[in-house]
């Protein structure tokens, strides 16, 4: 039986060991499912502390162009969730997982059983870019009968009364948008999203860890996030370029690559 | 009779519709539907906005008896309410001119769209031109390649037309990418959202702006004879003339009809008919009947039209349908183009793709009917931006 909640425990351990969360993002059957749970494993072991897997969706609006290509290459390569679930149960003891995905994957698996599916396949939290608080109370319900994290997101458009909402029902962490604009790798860190942590981090008081994605692709930005408050930081485009060569660059490279993202945290 | 009250606050119809949008969209879709819902309110606002409709866009459009076209049949009166002499051809000016109106009154400097046939691209780099906001037009590669008059109409009212290459390459891909956009440039930024597709409040806001049309119906067709029409007929894309034309008859007497297209048969891959048989499901924000796979993949939608060739439909024309006010059919390619014709030929129109879809389920319902019977079908735009690939199609035929 796998142990539930590990996202907690995960931020509680580096706390107290005063280092950030590195979360990583891949998309689950990206080039294809063997490579995928390689890749997994390797990131797993190089350091990263939480594995954010994607569940491919034909429509990803809140993406740019690196993971909408990592979605197309596994759709191509017939991922599906069932098959993402296979691939969370083959990665779950190394490393907590939240699934990442849009909503309508988890309307058509029904909600119930997607949830139930999470806690037998050993996903510890589910992350839905299009759920926002006002479309969240039926997947709420069971991710709170169940025991998984439903993790919400905070953008620098959040204004200070909705995020007194979204606050509370947040658990595992507070995804905090660094930026105005779609996932993929950027040059460097805007003051917006400094000023995004240090606003919500009055509200939140340290109540809930943050987690700083979208625009993330060099330790220095990590190191960056951390040192503005931030209790981890969510690194995707740059680690799925990789794999997108993953006939050029070696498994061992995208691993050398988590260990240097890794030691950002610290 | 009892008062149609939809959407509900949370921009639901039922069920159907809402706002499935990453966080960073909420606050702004909040600052659109309270700015539209004063502009409601607006004197002023109105007055201008019924001015750009009048002197600029050319309302109200006739309703028009196709009297040839009647003979043709033998059964029920057809009138046409002629949305095709709108001003940039169809009856997408309806709707891009309050919005950027809308857009100038919240302070935005930039307008983006998406399009498929073009035509909304076109109404909205009008309503741009004319009101001075930057804009910027999604197109899908394959829809560029169909409709290349009007990316060039676009470009010379100085919009800036931007290929996407993802995906299908059409319109749900356009929608994806204005959307990406949008999340980017949304201080700035009003989204002109093209049909009655998309998160609340853009089914309901798109829907009051092209419900004129239903206004104008009604005004109309009292005036010429005297009574409601037995049946008002309509394509079915996202759904923005079929609501503008049905809005207004809700809570009264006449068949409302929405027609999608059936491609090459509701029995093959190739069609754009989710109403017909789609399963409900999130795309573009809104919970609406979609074209699926079981996991929830959307599938690609095909159409002679490219303004039809979309996988989902307006959230509300989900609820019509499922409570019965609204029947839905659909016509396939081959059925649209000899509507084409039929039109042409009788009454000297050339209908857009689009509309033709709804004559030629007009000219088979009228054949059926007693001539005691009025059907109003809305003609939605013109169909000029065709001719090119109708005549590809019936040249080779030839």
């Amino acid at each position: 039986m796998i142990k539930i909640n590990r996202i907690d425990k995960t931020f509680q351990i580096l706390k107290d060991d005063g280092e950030g969360a590195l979360i990583v993002y891949i998309a689950a059957g990206d080039p294809d499912f063997e490579t995928c749970i390689a890749v997994g494993e390797k990131i797993a072991e190089c350091g990263a502390d939480i594995l954010e897997l994607g569940i491919p969706f034909s429509d990803p609006i809140a993406d740019g162009p690196t993971i909408q290509a990592a979605t197309q290459r596994a759709l191509e390569a017939g991922i599906t969730p069932k098959k993402a679930m296979k691939i969370a149960s083959a990665l779950n003891r190394k490393i907590p997982i939240a699934f990442m995905t849009y909503y309508n994957i988890l309307l058509q698996y029904g909600l119930e059983l997607f949830v139930q599916d999470c806690v037998r396949h050993g996903v510890d939290g589910i992350i839905i870019p299009d759920l926002p608080l006002e479309e969240s109370a039926p997947l709420l319900d069971k991710c709170l009968k169940h025991d998984i994290d439903q993790i919400f997101f905070a953008a620098p458009t959040t204004p200070e009364q909705r995020l007194k909402k979204i606050l509370p029902l947040t658990r595992g962490f507070l995804y905090v948008i660094a930026l105005l604009g779609t996932t993929g790798a950027r040059n460097t860190i805007s003051n917006l999203t400094r000023m995004t942590l240090s606003r919500i981090k009055r509200i939140s008081k340290d109540h809930i860890p943050l987690a700083v994605g979208f625009g993330l692709s060099k330790p220095q930005h990590i190191k960056e996030v951390i040192s503005y408050g931030a209790d981890g930081a969510i690194i995707g485009s740059a680690i799925v370029k990789k794999i997108a060569q993953i006939d050029k660059i070696s498994i061992s490279e995208i691993g050398k690559f988590v260990t240097q993202l890794k030691n950002g945290t610290k | 009779m009892k008062s149609y009250k939809y959407p509900n606050k949370k921009g639901k119809f039922n069920g159907f519709g809402g706002k499935f949008v990453p966080e960073v969209i909420i606050p702004a879709l909040e600052e659109l539907e309270e700015a539209y819902l004063q502009s409601k309110k607006d004197k002023k606002f109105q007055t201008e906005l019924n001015f750009y409709l009048k002197q600029f866009a050319g309302r109200p459009t006739p309703l028009y008896f196709a009297e040839n076209l009647t003979k043709k049949c033998n059964g029920a009166k057809i009138y046409l309410k002629r949305e095709d002499l709108c001003l940039t051809g169809a009856h997408k000016i309806n709707n891009t001119l309050g919005q950027a109106l809308l857009a100038k009154k919240m302070g935005k400097t930039r307008i983006i769209a998406e399009t498929g046939a073009g035509q909304h691209g076109v109404a909205t780099a009008t309503a741009a031109a004319k009101l001075g906001l930057d804009c910027e037009i999604y197109m899908g590669e394959e829809d560029i390649e169909r409709q290349r008059l009007n990316v060039f109409r676009m470009e010379l009212m100085g919009a800036n037309v931007i290929p996407v290459s993802s995906g299908s390459k059409t319109l749900k891909d356009a929608i994806n990418e204005a959307m990406r956009d949008w999340i980017t440039k949304i201080e700035i930024t009003h989204y002109c959202i093209g049909s009655v597709v998309g998160p609340h409040p853009y089914p309901m806001m798109v829907r009051d702006f092209q419900s004129i049309i239903g206004k104008e119906i009604k005004r109309q067709i009292i005036e010429s004879e005297g009574r409601l029409p037995d049946y008002i007929i309509a394509c079915v894309g996202g759904g923005s003339n079929a609501m503008g034309s049905f809005y207004n008859f809700i809570d009264e007497n006449p068949r409302l009809i929405g027609v999608e297209a059936g491609g090459e048969g509701l029995n093959t891959q190739k069609h754009s008919a989710p109403l017909n048989i789609g399963t409900p499901g999130v795309l573009h924000g809104a919970y609406t009947y979609l074209l699926q796979e079981t996991t929830g993949q959307i599938k690609t939608s095909h159409s002679i039209s490219a303004g039809l060739d979309y996988p989902g439909v307006g959230p509300e024309l989900a609820h019509l349908k499922t409570v019965g006010r609204v029947e839905v059919t659909s016509v396939t390619d081959a059925e649209a183009l000899k509507a084409f014709k039929i039109l042409s030929e009788t009454e000297g129109l050339l209908p857009a793709l689009e509309s033709a879809h709804a004559i030629y389920h007009a000219i088979q319902l009228a054949s059926k009917l007693d001539s005691d019977k009025i059907i109003v079908v809305t003609l939605s735009g013109r169909g000029d931006k065709d001719v090119e690939v109708v005549s590809r199609i019936l040249g080779d035929k030839n």
